[in-house]
C-alpha cells in the first residue's frame, strides 16, 4: 500500500517545521523515512545533497513514547547514544548533565525512569536525541501522551532549547496550536493516501508563548490548517468554539 | 511469617499423624525419628549434600552456558527456531531415568553423565523463557537501536538482553529448581554419593529415616537455591521486578 | 646428594605408574556382600597384583552389565541372569570370570505364625512381588521340584518399598528376597514378637547359579594378564574375609560410611555361607560346573523365553581364575 503521494518538502538549516495532518495521513511515515528508519519506495529524501540510505550521525529522533532502557538510570540513558556509537569520551557524562539541566532533570540523573513522570522520561529522551549533537532533531509527536498542562510546558522548554541550540527541527504533531506555536512552517497533510496540501508560514514573531494564541495572525494560521483538514464549515465552528 | 507458620502446621499434623495411626517407620518415620537420625549422621549427610549442590551448580552452569547461545540462536530467525524447537522438545520427551545409564556407558562413570542429566533437566524452561525475552523486546527501543546504526552485536547486548532479563529470571528460577530434580536423577541411576545416592541406599538398605531425612535436605536446597535466584534477582536486577512485590 | 634423591624419586613414581587403574562395575549399592573387596582394597591385596581398584554402585545386574558390555567399566558384577540375557538376547560382550554364589541366594521370607514351613503349604497362599522380580520368574520352577503347583499360589505386585511391611502386616503370607536380605526384615518381626522363617529355593533342588564376576570380551583377550591379577587379589579377599568376617564388615563401613557394621557382617556371612558353607567346609573356588551352567540357562529358557539354542559354553570364561 501507498502511504505517501507525491510528497515534496524542501527544510532549511536550522528551520523549525511542524506537520500536522490527520492519523493515517503518513507523517510518521513521512518522518521515518527522514529517519532512514525506512526506504522510500520510490524518490529521494536528501540531507545537504545526499541520499539518506540509512540512520545518520547528524540526526536525532525523539519517539511518541520516550522509549527509555528500563534496566538503565536518566543518565546512562541520555548517554546511550554515544555507547551505540562508540563516542563516549570523558567528558559525555559533563555533557549529558549539562542537558539534564538544561530541562530541570538535574536531581534525577540517578533514578531509574520507572520512578520519573510522563514528562521527566520525555524530557529524558530529548536530551538523549541532543547528546549526540544533531544538525536535524526529528520529533514524532513527542508530547502527544502527556497531559495538556505538561504539554504546553514542555513545548515552551523545547523552544527555549532550540533557542540555544539552533538546529533544524522537523515535528510532527496532531495538536494543531501547538503546531503554530513552534513553527516557522507548518506543513499540512491529508489522508489515503498521504499527501501535502499546503506549507503555512506562521508569521508569529519570537519568542513565542501561548499568550500568542490570541493574536490574528495564530488565529488564521490555525483557522487554514483545519480547513485543510476538516473542511470549511467544520473549521470555523471549532475556530468559534476556541 | 505464614509460610513458618504453615510448615510448623505441617510438622505437628505428620508427628501426630504417625504418632495416632501407628504408622510402622519403615513407611512413614515420624520428624522426631528422622531428626534423631540426621543427629547421629550430621557429617554424612553434609558430604551427600556438598555433593550434590556441586552437581546441581555445575549443571545450572552447564545450562546457562548452553541455552544463552541457543536462545540467540533461536530468536534470530523463525527458520532457525522451527529446526531447533522439535529438537529439543525431543530432549525433553525423553524420560531421563532411561537416558542416564545410556550416557554412563557412553560418557564414563564420573560427573559428567550427571552433568549431562541435570543439564537435560533444567535447561529448556531457560532456552524457552530467554527466547521468548529476546523475540518480544519491545520493538520501539529496538527501533532507538537501529536510528543509531547498532549493529547486530550492540543491539543483542545492549538492548535485547538487558530487556530478556526478566524473562530470563523466569527461566532461571525453574531451572534451578529443575536441576535438583535433574541431579537426583543422575544418582539414582550413578553414583557413590550425593542425596540421590542416599535415597536409593538408604532405601534398600532399610534406613527408611535416612531417606527421608535425605529427602527433606533435598527439599530444602530446592527452596534455599530458588531464593538465591530470587534475592539475586532483586539486588543486582531491581527494575525487573516489579513494585509490587516490594510491597509484599 | 641431590642426585641420589633424585633417582631414589624416579624410582619412586615409576613403581606407582605400573599400577593398572581398574575400575569395578558393581551391581547393587554396597551391602554387606561387597565387604571382602573393601577388605581386600583396605588390605592392600589388589595392590600387591599391580592394581589400583576403584569401584562404581550399580542399580541392579541388568544396569550394571549394561555399563560394562557398552564400555564404562572392564569388569563388573551381578547375577548370571543378567550376563546370559543379555550375551543370547542382545549379543553384549560379556562372560563370566568366576561365580560368587555356589548355589542360588533366592528364598522366600515367611512369618513363623503363619505355619508355613515348606512351599507345600503355600496352596491358595498369596505372595507379593516387585516389578521385573527374578524370583517371580523361578519360582514356578522351584515350586514344581517341591510338589507344589505354582498356579494355586496368587501373586501381588507392589513396590519394593512395601514389601516388608505387607508381610509384617500379614497382608500377604510371604515375600521374595536373597537370603542375605534376613538382616535388614528379622528386627521388624522381632518387633512384632513373632519369628522370620527362610525357605530357600535351593532346599528344593532348585540349584542355579546366582552372583558372578565377569568381563568384556577385548578385555578378556588383550589384558589377560591384569585380569588373572585381579582374581587372584579377588579370591584372596574372600577367603581371608571368610577368616576374618568382622573384621571384613568394620573395613567396609569404613569404606561405605552410610552402612551399618552390623548389616555388613550378616549380609556377607550370608555370601560367605553360600560360598563357602556355615561352617566353612566347602571348596569354593569360584570355578564352574558346566553342567549346572546350562541348568542355570535351562531355567532361564523356562522361566524367561531365552533361545534355547544358545551355547552356554559362550558366556563362561573361567580358566583365569588362580588353581587353589
Amino acid at each position: 500500500m501507498q502511504a505517501l503521494l507525491e510528497v515534496s518538502l524542501a527544510i532549511e538549516r536550522n528551520e523549525f517545521v511542524s506537520i500536522v495532518g490527520p492519523s493515517g495521513c503518513g507523517k510518521s511515515t513521512l518522518l521515518r523515512l527522514i529517519a532512514g528508519l525506512i526506504g522510500p519506495s520510490s524518490g529521494k529524501v536528501t540531507i545537504d545533497g545526499s541520499a539518506i540510505d540509512g540512520p545518520r550521525r547528524d540526526v536525532g529522533v525523539v519517539f511518541q513514547a520516550p522509549t527509555l532502557l528500563p534496566w538503565a538510570n536518566v543518565l546512562d540513558n541520555v548517554l546511550f547514544p554515544l555507547k551505540i556509537l562508540h563516542r563516549l569520551a570523558p567528558d559525555s557524562p559533563a555533557k549529558g548533565r549539562e542537558l539534564l539541566r538544561l530541562v530541570g532533570l538535574s536531581d534525577f540523573e540517578r533514578k531509574m525512569p520507572s520512578e520519573l513522570s510522563g514528562g521527566m522520561q520525555q524530557r529524558t529522551s530529548i536530551c538523549r536525541a541532543l547528546i549526540t549533537d544533531p544538525d536535524i532533531l526529528l520529533m514524532d509527536e513527542p508530547f502527544g501522551a502527556l497531559d495538556a498542562l505538561t504539554r504546553e510546558e514542555m513545548s515552551l522548554e523545547l523552544l527555549r532549547i532550540w533557542q540555544e541550540q539552533p538546529k533544524t527541527i522537523f515535528f510532527v504533531t496532531h495538536s494543531v496550536p501547538e503546531a503554530v506555536l513552534l513553527a516557522d512552517r507548518v506543513c499540512v497533510m491529508t489522508a489515503r493516501p498521504g499527501r501535502i496540501i499546503e506549507i503555512i508560514d506562521v508569521p508569529l514573531p519570537r519568542p513565542r508563548s501561548y499568550e500568542q494564541e490570541s493574536l490574528q495572525e495564530f488565529q488564521n494560521c490555525a483557522k487554514r490548517i483545519r480547513q485543510h483538514i476538516f473542511g470549511d464549515a467544520a473549521a470555523s465552528a471549532r475556530t468559534g468554539a476556541a | 511469617m505464614l509460610p513458618l507458620l504453615a510448615v510448623l502446621i505441617l510438622g505437628v499434623a505428620w508427628e501426630g499423624a504417625v504418632l495416632v495411626f501407628e504408622i510402622p517407620v519403615y513407611m512413614f518415620p515420624a520428624l522426631s525419628v528422622i531428626w534423631s537420625e540426621f543427629l547421629t549422621n550430621v557429617g554424612l549427610v553434609a558430604g551427600h549434600t556438598v555433593a550434590t549442590l556441586g552437581t546441581v551448580m555445575g549443571g545450572f552452569a552447564l545450562s546457562i552456558a548452553i541455552s544463552v547461545p541457543l536462545a540467540v540462536l533461536i530468536a534470530s530467525s523463525p527458520l532457525m527456531a522451527n529446526a531447533i524447537y522439535p529438537l529439543l522438545v525431543l530432549t525433553q520427551s525423553v524420560p531421563k531415568v532411561a537416558l542416564a545409564p545410556i550416557l554412563v556407558v557412553v560418557l564414563g562413570a564420573g560427573e559428567v553423565p550427571r552433568l549431562v542429566v541435570t543439564f537435560l533437566v533444567a535447561f529448556f524452561p531457560l532456552v524457552t523463557s530467554l527466547a521468548t525475552g529476546l523475540l518480544t523486546t519491545p520493538a520501539d527501543l529496538i527501533e532507538l537501536g537501529r536510528s543509531y546504526k547498532a549493529t547486530w552485536w550492540q543491539e543483542l547486548v545492549r538492548i535485547r538482553f538487558p530487556s530478556s532479563v526478566p524473562f530470563m529470571f523466569n527461566g532461571l528460577k525453574l531451572a534451578i529448581t529443575f536441576a535438583v530434580v535433574g541431579a537426583t536423577v543422575g544418582e539414582f541411576v550413578a553414583a557413590d554419593k550425593g542425596l540421590g545416592y542416599q535415597i536409593m541406599a538408604a532405601t534398600a538398605f532399610f534406613n527408611t529415616p535416612a531417606a527421608f531425612g535425605a529427602l527433606v535436605i533435598l527439599s530444602l536446597l530446592g527452596i534455599v537455591l530458588f531464593q538465591a535466584v530470587v534475592i539475586i534477582e532483586k539486588v543486582f536486577f531491581s527494575w525487573s521486578t516489579p513494585m509490587e512485590a516490594d510491597l509484599q | 646428594m641431590a642426585a641420589a634423591v633424585l633417582v631414589a624419586g624416579l624410582g619412586f613414581s615409576t613403581s606407582v605408574m605400573a599400577l593398572d587403574e581398574v575400575n569395578f562395575q558393581w551391581s547393587w549399592i554396597p551391602t554387606g556382600f561387597y565387604a571382602p573387596i573393601s577388605a581386600g582394597m583396605a588390605m592392600g591385596f589388589y595392590e600387591d597384583e599391580g592394581i589400583d581398584l576403584t569401584v562404581s554402585t550399580g542399580r541392579g545386574s541388568g544396569d550394571a552389565v549394561k555399563k560394562v558390555a557398552g564400555g564404562g567399566s572392564p569388569i563388573g558384577d551381578g547375577d548370571i541372569s543378567a550376563v546370559m540375557s543379555a550375551r543370547a538376547e542382545e549379543g553384549a560382550p560379556v562372560k563370566c570370570l568366576m561365580h560368587e554364589h555356589n548355589h542360588s541366594p533366592h528364598s522366600l521370607f515367611i512369618l513363623k505364625s503363619s505355619g508355613i514351613s515348606h512351599f507345600k503349604d503355600l496352596e491358595g497362599k498369596t505372595l507379593a512381588t516387585t516389578p521385573g522380580n527374578s524370583h517371580r520368574n523361578y519360582f514356578p520352577i522351584a515350586a514344581r521340584m517341591a510338589g507344589l503347583d505354582p498356579d494355586t499360589v496368587s501373586w501381588t505386585v507392589v513396590d519394593a518399598t512395601a514389601m516388608p511391611s505387607l508381610l509384617i502386616n500379614k497382608r500377604v503370607d510371604g515375600v521374595p528376597y536373597f537370603t542375605s536380605n534376613a538382616s535388614f526384615v528379622e528386627p521388624q518381626a522381632k518387633a512384632i514378637g513373632d519369628e522370620l522363617v527362610i525357605i530357600p529355593f535351593a532346599d528344593y533342588g532348585f540349584d542355579i547359579y546366582s552372583y558372578c564376576i565377569y568381563a568384556r570380551d577385548d578385555v578378556i583377550e588383550e589384558q589377560s594378564d591384569m585380569l588373572q591379577r585381579f582374581l587372584k587379589a579377588t579370591v584372596r579377599s574372600f577367603v581371608w574375609a571368610r577368616d576374618n568376617p568382622e573384621e571384613a564388615a568394620r573395613l567396609h563401613k569404613e569404606r561405605w560410611p552410610d552402612t551399618k557394621y552390623e548389616d555388613n557382617l550378616a549380609g556377607w556371612v550370608d555370601l560367605s555361607g553360600n560360598m563357602f558353607g556355615k561352617d566353612k567346609s566347602k571348596d569354593w573356588t569360584g570355578h564352574y560346573d558346566m553342567a549346572k551352567v546350562q541348568k542355570t540357562y535351562d531355567v532361564l529358557v523356562e522361566s524367561r523365553g531365552l533361545n534355547p539354542d544358545f551355547d552356554v559354553t559362550e558366556v563362561i570364561h573361567d580358566s583365569l581364575l588362580p588353581q587353589m
